[in-house]
């Protein structure tokens, strides 16, 4: 005491207590560590990582948030007064003009564009030759131009005299009405519409003619530079992209423009994209999606929620599981503590002072862990980054392959100070009832310990062995001490249940929101290809037999198969489709139409007023039917000889996929059928083919001969969406094909041949796939197809399997500390007991089964406790998701909640056997304190 | 009939440079039956004798040869059941385990031992104990004295060759202190019980048969009190 340094004694002990009890010292500073970790991978990890997804955003799109077409200087006025409006940036279109040195007869035009400076930036305009345009009279041409041999140079100068173009159809022929499908424009004989000026370059036909709209506008401009060919440029445009500067005096012209913006997203309210088309009109507003999307700002309101739900469920269960192991810690050392403080306090310390103890502890701890916590988490989140690099250009970048921008960490203040207070309040909280306890308790209390084992007479228990006898008294009469541990296992059970559960949830919703609707994918499987053809393509059913009958006689090919299908070939009625089918169906219209019309109207409207449906046919091959049939049980004498059907018995339908109106939907709903027709096995249902040729409609009965899940299916197909599916043998799709009066099945169902290889034939699949791309008639796919592994859902899914993966590796740690801790401690504070009994003749071995047997009663105790709270928090996730997505199946992923289970059972029993300290000394355990 | 030999036993603890002989050259030999007490002041070594006499210690050097067996070249496990098959051992805090009940301490070794409950003995030495009324109780439901009791019928109900009992009553107060010696000098006078106790107490320690004194480490002193079955020596 001499020391001068000695301020507060209390803190002096507390500090001595830490340093003679180094591994729980050390294991409290880990778990803070950890916390802080976590928490700087949530907020500095969510910052960079949408900083770096919208900078990966901004190379497909451009940097603007919004873009307003036509606006004028008016509506430019009052989105710049807008108080989140960061900056503007404006485009105006002067027109086409004729481009007399292009080198592609189908884009004889430039399509000349006038930009301010910022414009070009947020556009990602990007210089191959040259300079940009310094004034009016220059400009930059795309790169595509030379890339199809234009013959232009830098320093050539074009004269420009610009126009539009309108299309009118003519009286000519008996075409009623030209239809463009792919730019949704149809056109009538006498009616005149405006091009746009990316529409195709085409001349005069017999149903419509092409002409020329002079603006009045003529200019003289000197090619000063080439630029990267713009993302907004199509390739099938008729001209090619030209930019000039908008100097002031073009501005000064007026004149609508397409004005680009930038907002600041953290201050822009959630109703943004409504003022700005309040201001502009509803059409005229184009949100950069790819870009809001990470930031939970844009227009799918659904995708936003997920993001902020995602970022609300990491913080939540890391909040829990830090503060579980904190608490933890001190509640474990409280015994130990409690002595000390007892004596303190019986020599005048105050309950103040001993509460002093336990947050001097924390406070020290944190402070040192923040540091070394934060710059961990920085390593963990450009870890993180690197990880979902590959996913996050495949994602945003979908079809266009381009060089990711490098990963970075971007800091702020804002962050930080997140960090730093989530760590405090999350220790504060841990220490909070750990030190209210010990203010508590008395002196006494405190010295002698009490209170450990219940004061209560217990009946005697000599059934079996000693250590089962043991075993039951440690699990029923010691019950305080075993609450950290009961809690340390019920938190690791929790979070690897809860966790899972969640994000496959999660995983299940993207998924199911971002795969193509009314896909039958039936992926060619390994060493497999697959053709297709276009059967309304000239001489389609001669190519097709002539690949079919090479393919049979080639050395490389093991087997050919023939698959038929068609979708929404076969009528059948309306009660084909069960009620649960049509409920969802109308809910699905309810949330498009709900506002004008009644429920009951729309099923007037949409279900009662039509007679028929139609479902979709698929006829494999009969090996690969019979196998199918008999995973799923189907009758196989009715498929393979009485017009049976198998349905596959799988349907989903969202509001993404159905559309009513043409309205926009109120919000998004999912639902996932569970029984989509009412015709059970066994059962006969009428059914009708059309001939399109012959216009007529063949009735025609079919028998459902079993249901197929999607398990079934499995190894071959994959369904998805809203429409069923029958499988039909070969035998009888024929048959009912005849009946319709078709003269073979493939003039009623699109055929595709199916060619299995003999392994390693990857240049024989790269020479078909060569072979086929440069014409019409046959399609080709393979297993080895890019396609078939980069779909946007799947980059989603990755991602999102790495975020799980990621936190459940970190919070796993932080669980295994917490049980390490908690085993650790409740080995010390037993190391006396243990050596007591190995004093009275328990061998090394009957203390080790003594332990699992414990082991074995609190993990019991454990896993009722983690399946109450898991099956609520389950119950509430669920809940919460089907009130925002829509209806989804229960459905528990069982193998990662096997693994939780055995993975914790295996941790507690390692860990409990690697605590028993054989060597030891039993005298020195007997007598000495737990310190 | 000898029962226990200790040959040059030491014990030192402490470092190389700095070590701390707490026995030194120490051996005697116990007969079949036998009463010894020891005595010796505080720091003079008689746990430290007793613990490695009772296997729960080992020796710097020398051996302990208990029944003939030689108590350290048994492995560790083997150890464990010879001392609960041979030995008894009685601390000074009772060492109960505390989530047990009386019935449940006392026959731990016995159940360790893998052998059928002998409700008889189990009724008869809670008898003996004086605990008939506490025998549900846990330990922290009962005085000191109670709980020594419980700990004396846990040495003693697996008949082992001989019990060692650490100031078994150094934790008491006079009348309880006497109720153990009473109890420990029954089992000796009238089953035959092998006794090696420590005391402070040269009182206790002249109701054995055989007082041995032991200063740094050292046996001093080795004196018959009275002769085995007989009176004063």
């Amino acid at each position: 005491m001499r020391d001068r340094s000695i301020r507060n004694v209390v803190h002096y002990v507390t500090a001595r207590y830490m340093r003679l009890n180094k591994k729980r010292t050390l294991t409290t500073f880990l778990g803070i560590v950890f916390t802080v970790l976590l928490m700087t991978c949530v907020f500095v990890g969510r910052e960079s990582s949408i900083a770096y997804l919208e900078e990966v955003a901004a190379q497909k799109n451009g940097k603007w948030h919004y873009s307003i077409s036509d606006a004028t200087p008016q509506v430019r006025e009052e989105i710049e007064a807008l108080p989140y409006v960061t900056g503007t940036a404006a485009s105006r279109s002067l027109g086409l003009t004729d481009f007399p040195a292009s080198g592609n007869a189908e884009r004889p035009y430039l399509n000349v564009k006038a930009y301010e400076p910022q414009a070009m930036d947020w556009n990602n305009i990007r210089l191959t030759q040259g300079r940009f345009p310094e004034n009016a009279h220059e400009l930059v041409l795309s790169g595509a131009c030379l890339e199809d041999g234009a013959a232009v140079q830098l320093g050539d100068t074009l004269d420009a005299a610009f126009f539009t173009r309108t299309i009118t159809g003519t009286q000519d022929g008996e075409t009623k009405k030209t239809y463009f499908p792919d730019f949704g424009l149809e056109i009538a004989p006498g009616e005149r519409k405006d091009l746009s000026l990316t529409f195709p370059y085409c001349s005069d036909s017999s149903s419509f003619r092409i002409d020329r709209i002079w603006t009045g506008e003529t200019g003289r401009y000197t090619v000063v530079g080439f630029i990267e060919t713009p993302g907004f440029e199509p390739s099938y445009g008729a001209g090619y992209t030209a930019l000039t500067l908008a100097d002031e005096a073009l501005q000064a012209q007026g004149g609508a423009c397409t004005l680009f913006l930038r907002v600041d997203l953290d201050d822009s309210p959630v109703g943004a994209p409504a003022l700005l088309w309040q201001i502009a009109g509803e059409d005229k507003v184009e949100e950069n999606n790819s870009l809001l999307a990470f930031s939970a700002n844009s227009s799918d309101a659904t995708m936003n929620l997920m993001v902020n739900l995602m970022t609300a469920f990491f913080l939540l269960l890391i909040l829990a599981v830090s503060v579980v192991l904190i608490y933890n810690v001190f509640n474990i050392s409280f015994r130990e503590r409690s002595r000390y403080l007892g004596m303190l306090s019986s020599v005048g310390a105050t309950a103040r002072q001993k509460r002093s103890s336990v947050y001097f502890e924390a406070g020290t701890l944190l402070l040192a862990a923040l540091p070394v916590g934060i710059l961990a988490g920085f390593g963990v989140v450009l870890g993180g980054l690197r990880l979902i690099e590959p996913y996050v250009c495949q994602l945003v970048y979908a079809d266009i392959p381009q060089e990711a921008p490098e990963v970075h960490l971007v800091l702020s203040w804002k962050a930080l100070l997140c960090v730093v207070l989530a760590s405090v309040v999350t220790v504060l909280l841990s220490a909070f009832l750990p030190a209210r306890k010990i203010g508590k308790i008395g002196p006494i209390a405190s010295i002698q310990g009490s209170g450990e084992v219940r004061q209560k007479s217990c009946r005697t228990r000599i059934r079996g062995s000693a250590e089962g006898m043991l075993a039951h008294g440690f699990l029923r009469r010691m019950k305080r001490s075993q609450r950290s541990l009961l809690l340390a296992v019920t938190a690791f059970l929790l979070v690897l249940v809860v966790a899972s559960f969640g994000i496959s949830r999660v995983i299940d919703v993207i998924s199911q929101k971002t795969e193509v609707s009314f896909s039958l994918a039936a992926t060619p499987q390994e060493d497999e290809c697959v053709f297709y053809y276009d059967r309304s393509a000239e001489n389609a059913q001669a190519i097709y037999d002539a690949l079919k009958q090479d393919m049979e006689t080639r050395p490389e090919v093991v087997s050919v198969k023939e698959w038929y299908s068609s979708m929404f070939c076969l009528d059948v009625d309306r009660d084909f489709y069960s009620r649960e089918y049509w409920e969802a169906y109308l809910d699905i219209a309810e949330v498009y139409l709900g506002r004008d019309h009644t429920r009951e109207q729309l099923r007037e409207q949409y279900i009662l007023n039509r007679d028929l449906c139609t479902v979709s046919l698929l006829v494999p091959d009969d090996d690969t039917l019979r196998q199918i049939a008999q995973r799923c049980g189907a009758d196989q004498s009715l498929l393979f000889g009485g017009m049976g059907a198998i349905l596959i018995n799988e349907a989903q339908l969202d509001s993404d996929n159905y559309g009513f109106e043409n309205k926009k939907p109120q919000r998004y709903r999912y639902f996932d059928i569970q029984q989509p027709s009412s015709v059970q096995p066994g059962a006969s249902f009428p059914v009708s083919v059309y001939n399109t040729a012959l216009e007529t409609n063949t009735p025609g009965k079919l028998t459902m001969a079993g249901y197929a899940s999607g398990k079934d299916l499995a190894p071959v197909l994959s369904v998805h969406g809203g429409e069923l599916w029958l499988l039909l043998s070969r035998q009888s799709a024929e048959e009912l094909a005849r009946s319709a009066g078709y003269a073979q099945l493939s003039d009623y169902l699109e055929a595709e041949l199916r060619v299995q290889l003999a392994p390693g034939q990857e240049d024989f699949v790269t020479m078909l796939r060569q072979s086929t791309e440069d014409q019409d008639v046959v399609h080709f796919s393979a297993w080895n197809d890019p396609d078939y592994t980069g779909s946007i859902a799947q980059s989603l899914c990755a991602i999102l399997r790495i975020l799980l993966a990621a936190f459940v590796a970190l919070s796993s740690v932080i669980c295994l500390l917490n049980l390490w801790n908690a085993i650790h401690g409740r080995m010390l504070e037993r190391q006396r007991d243990l050596a007591v009994l190995r004093s009275v003749g328990a061998t090394g071995r009957q203390l080790e089964r003594m332990l699992v047997l414990e082991c074995l009663g609190l993990l019991g105790k454990a896993f009722i406790l983690a399946a109450l709270l898991s099956g609520v928090l389950i119950y509430g996730i669920q809940r919460l998701l089907s009130d925002l997505f829509g209806h989804l199946v229960f459905r528990l992923p069982w193998g990662l909640l096997a693994f939780a289970l055995v993975f914790t059972a295996g941790a507690v029993l390692l860990i409990t056997l690697h605590s028993v300290r054989r060597e030891q000394n039993l005298i020195d355990c007997i007598r000495k304190d737990s310190v | 009939m000898e029962l226990l030999r200790c040959e040059h036993l030491t014990k030192t603890y402490g470092t190389p440079q700095n070590p701390v002989k707490a026995l030194d050259d120490v051996s005697f030999s116990v007969e079949k039956g036998e009463f010894v007490s020891i005595v010796g002041p505080s720091g003079s070594g008689k746990s430290t004798l007793l613990h490695i006499l009772g296997g729960v210690d080992k020796p710097t050097s020398g051996r302990v040869f208990l029944d003939g067996t030689d108590l350290h070249s048994l492995k560790e496990d083997q150890l464990a059941v010879f001392r609960r098959r041979q030995i008894g051992l009685v601390y000074q805090f009772f060492n109960l385990l505390p989530v047990l009940n009386v019935d449940e301490n006392i026959v731990l070794p016995h159940l360790l031992d893998r052998r059928a409950m002998d409700w008889v003995r189990l009724d008869q030495i809670v008898e003996q104990m004086g605990l008939t009324d506490r025998r549900t109780h846990l330990p922290n439901q009962l005085s000191g004295g109670q709980q020594q009791r419980v700990s004396i019928g846990r040495a003693l109900f697996n008949h082992p060759a001989i019990v060692l009992a650490d100031e078994p009553t150094g934790n008491l107060d006079r009348r309880s202190g006497g109720e153990i010696i009473d109890l420990f000098k029954t089992s000796n006078r009238r089953l035959g019980q092998t006794l090696l106790l420590i005391t402070h107490d040269e009182s206790i320690a002249l109701q054995a048969d055989r007082m041995l004194c032991i200063e740094d480490g050292r046996i001093t002193r080795d004196e018959r009190i009275r002769i085995r079955g007989g009176g004063e020596a």
